[in-house]
């Protein structure tokens, strides 16, 4: 017979195993889209399409958006990495934000730049633009040297200065795929839809050996804490934005690489320099704006990978990073709450929205608590050996499920470089992930959520990257 | 109640730990299976690669040599051979000129590859049929031009495209029908290519086209046939530009900017002042686009007007386009009676950009 004590806690255990339910749920009913959009891309042969562009030489004007803060280190080799792209006529504009160290005068020096007039677009919201220089040597690359404002801010400058109807935004430590613009774009180019943003898989580059700015060798990263982000970004970034996008729902394009419209990101206000997730603001933004405006538009998402960016290989680093992510999440949610439910916004405010919020919002709370949960009052005998094997397949069993179902329907769909080998390490990984890694995951999601909640400003901080593994020039 | 409830839970309970040990048994063993095709694909390869290695060394050979090449110098069509052969052909062809070229092409007909290759691409996959067609469009052969032709009405919009470029190096004439075909087809983006065959074909392509753009097209196949007109360099045309300028479509009235700046007749400018007082800013930007374009200095009052347009791209591009006309253009930036801060700032920024900032 179970007391008056009990029946709270066992109501506690029964939401605890629900909404993980839900959460898996969402997860498995994410495969099914995201599989029929990876068939659709293989049979539209994309790479073909891609070898044809090339040829072609036709792709639309693009420009580049680097932000870059204090990267003294690195800005110079990856100026000459973006600037070897195979495009037939982009722009690059770095965006000094106002660095402490030596970023501009190693841009000053091996670029030679001179300082030119430009009038920056107004109406977009960034700190002070000190000058704007063009390289005498690259025509094609322009420094836009500014008061430091954040992420946002130096990509608002950017697309001040932006004259293209397209612009890209990337990470200054990222690397791009040789033909990552040429994908990229190809949406833009169907007459039939509207895109307004693209998107593209972010793959994890620790490990990769990286020649003369470009991935000479994949391989997987030699950290467990990295190559478990390698599963991660498959199962949680790669399918479910593909999902998404097949149902036109994207919520986020990552701010590692996005390809957006100029006009119309212009026409909505640029970035938001207010928020830690400017990348998912922008986005929830312009499904608003659009929506309310009843204006057709669509978002994709490329499977194929177009960046290679380094992961945080310390715990302390991937805290931060996760705290970060969340807390955008939430402040984007947040601003954008009048969506939720409401039929006006379509499948956004209907299903996509509503997903974020059991899977961000009520999912940290309830997994951390079903970690304490569960087992003590399995302990303590209110639970039974059916709810205690349920709730572990729902944590582990699942997990595992998800993750190997997404590597093999990311691995068997697209062409990768990935051996048997890797493959199963990888595999190897999937199973290992959920046992510790996952549950500190949460741990952070949840930090975040209380932060979040608590307003405690936010920060951007180190993650603590190491750098690319690079060819000996010796 | 709690032991009702207990017992029908039960069943979804074991219902999940039962789904999920199924599910996570079976996509580990897809996983699996996935691991073996990837081992047999890396294999696979590698011997292909090795067969390429081979041939191109076997070709490099023979070309560097100078003995008359005789098929038994050359190595059985197996199909593995046939498929390494096109990777190789192509580096080959994109690197040899001249005499070296002309010797593997007689290297070629020697080895009877033409045939085992049109085989083959009728069973390629879309890249390998590409590549197929990048190869026959080095040789000189009508059997291998026949092909080629047939691919120009393929269902594939990809397939055509090659198919036209390969006829375009080769550059025999094309049938009407197929251009007119091609034209009704393809994408607005593919038409700088069917353009630049168009031109190649002369004046009866730009019949082609206006018969396109007068028979009530499509949105996209209007607008590619008047931005082909305009890429052309038609300076008449027998459509009715001023209907064509009141097009329900912004798309549409841009393109119809670009092309009318090219018409010499009064009908082309009227055409562009109608365009210059469009209410859609994306329309007037391509109106004084096409201005600057194709320099018409005589158009330079339209100019005028819209460097003060109230949308700021729309200035831009009309200072640009007056930097375009030259010294008289040039002197309309400079002598702005009331530019706004705004409007100064693009006119120096273009003035810079066209080299003549002081």
């Amino acid at each position: 017979m179970i007391g008056l004590v009990e029946i709270p806690l066992l109501v506690l255990a029964w939401l605890v195993l629900l909404v993980g339910l839900i959460q898996n749920l969402i997860y498995a009913s994410y495969l099914i889209p995201a599989w029929r959009e990876l068939r659709d891309r293989a049979n539209a042969h994309d790479d073909e399409a891609t070898w044809q562009a090339l040829r072609r030489g036709d792709q639309p004007p693009i420009t580049l958006i680097v932000p870059a803060y204090n990267e003294d280190k690195s800005i110079v080799a990856n100026a000459h990495s973006l600037l070897s792209l195979r495009y037939s006529g982009f722009q690059v504009i770095i965006v000094n934000d106002g660095s402490t160290d030596e970023t501009m005068t190693r841009l000053a020096d091996a670029l030679e730049l001179v300082e030119i007039p430009r009038a920056p677009i107004p109406g977009l919201v960034h700190a002070e633009i000190r000058a704007i220089h063009r390289s005498a040597i690259y025509p094609n690359l322009c420094v836009v040297d500014k008061e430091n404002g954040g992420k946002a801010d130096a990509i608002n400058a950017g697309l001040a200065c932006t004259r293209t109807e397209l612009f890209c935004v990337i990470d200054a430590d990222s690397i791009l795929q040789p033909e990552a613009l040429v994908r990229a774009v190809q949406p833009f180019q169907d007459p039939s839809e509207n895109v307004v943003a693209v998107g593209g898989t972010v793959g994890v580059a620790n490990g990769c050996l990286v020649k003369h700015g470009q991935i000479d060798q994949y391989d997987l990263p030699q950290e467990f804490i990295a190559r478990v982000q390698a599963v991660e970004y498959t199962r949680a970034f790669l399918l479910a934005r593909l999902a998404l996008s097949r149902t036109n729902t994207l919520t986020l394009v990552s701010g590692a690489f996005g390809v957006f419209s100029t006009r119309v990101v212009i026409g909505i206000g640029g970035f938001d320099v207010t928020t830690v997730g400017e990348d998912m603001e922008l986005i929830m933004r312009l499904h608003h704006r659009l929506r309310q405006d009843g204006i057709p538009y669509s978002m994709r998402y490329l499977p194929e990978p177009v960046c290679w960016t380094e992961v945080p290989s310390t715990l302390r680093g991937l805290s931060r990073q996760r705290i970060r992510w969340q807390r955008g999440a939430m402040e984007s949610l947040s601003r954008h709450r009048g969506m939720i439910l409401n039929p006006r916004y379509g499948r956004i405010g209907l299903v996509a929205l509503p997903s974020m919020i059991v899977i961000d919002v009520l999912g940290p709370v309830v997994e951390v608590l079903g970690y304490f949960l569960v087992p003590a009052l399995a302990l303590w005998g209110i639970l039974d050996l059916d709810f205690l094997l349920a709730y572990l397949a729902l944590t582990f069993g699942f997990g595992i499920f998800l993750s190997t179902a997404s590597i093999v329907l990311e691995q068997g769909s697209i062409e990768r470089p990935t051996t048997a080998r890797q493959l199963l390490s990888l595999a190897w990984t999937a199973v290992l992930e959920n046992f510790g890694y996952r549950q500190l995951n949460n741990f952070w999601r949840l930090t975040g959520l209380i932060k979040h909640f608590s307003s405690t400003p936010a920060q951007w901080g180190d993650v603590g990257r190491t750098g690319f593994r690079e060819e000996d020039a010796s | 109640m709690f032991q009702s409830a207990t017992n029908s839970d039960t069943v979804l309970l074991t219902a999940i730990w039962v789904a999920s040990l199924v599910l996570v048994s079976l996509s580990v063993l897809a996983l699996l299976a996935l691991a073996a095709l990837r081992s047999l694909r890396d294999l696979g390869r590698e011997r292909e690669q090795a067969c390429a290695d081979a041939l191109s060394a076997n070709i490099r050979n023979l070309l560097a040599s100078r003995v008359e090449i005789a098929p038994a110098m050359l190595p059985k069509l197996q199909h593995r051979v046939v498929r390494a052969s096109i990777a190789v052909l192509i580096g080959y062809f994109r690197n040899l000129e001249g005499e070296a070229r002309q010797r593997l092409k007689q290297l070629l007909e020697v080895w009877e590859i033409e045939p085992a290759l049109a085989r083959l691409y009728r069973k390629s996959p879309r890249l390998q049929k590409l590549q197929i067609l990048a190869i026959f469009s080095h040789l000189d052969t009508p059997s291998s031009l026949d092909l080629v032709r047939q691919q120009l009405s393929s269902e594939d919009q990809h397939i055509r495209l090659a198919a036209l470029r390969t006829m375009v190096r080769r550059d025999p004439e094309i049938a009407l029908e197929n251009l007119v075909d091609l034209t009704n087809r393809s994408r607005a983006r593919d038409m700088q290519l069917l353009a630049t065959t168009l031109r190649r074909q002369g004046p009866r392509a730009i019949s082609a086209l206006e018969a396109l753009a007068g028979a009530g097209a499509m949105e996209g196949c209007l607008r590619s046939a008047l931005e082909g007109l305009a890429a052309i360099g038609a300076a008449e045309t027998r459509l009715d530009l001023t209907t064509l300028a009141n097009h329900a479509s912004p798309r549409v009235r841009s393109s119809v900017a670009l092309l009318a700046a090219g018409i010499v007749s009064p009908a082309g400018a009227t055409a562009l002042l109608r365009l210059a007082e469009d209410p859609e800013p994306a329309v007037r930007e391509s109106a004084a686009l096409a201005i600057g374009l194709r320099r018409r200095a005589d158009l330079i009052e339209i100019l005028t007007a819209l460097i003060t347009d109230r949308v700021w791209s729309v200035r831009f591009r009309a200072a640009q386009a007056l930097a375009e006309l030259g010294p008289p253009g040039r002197a309309v930036l400079r002598h702005l009676p009331d530019p706004g801060p705004g409007t100064i700032r693009i006119v120096e920024e273009v003035l810079y950009a066209s080299g003549r900032a002081t």
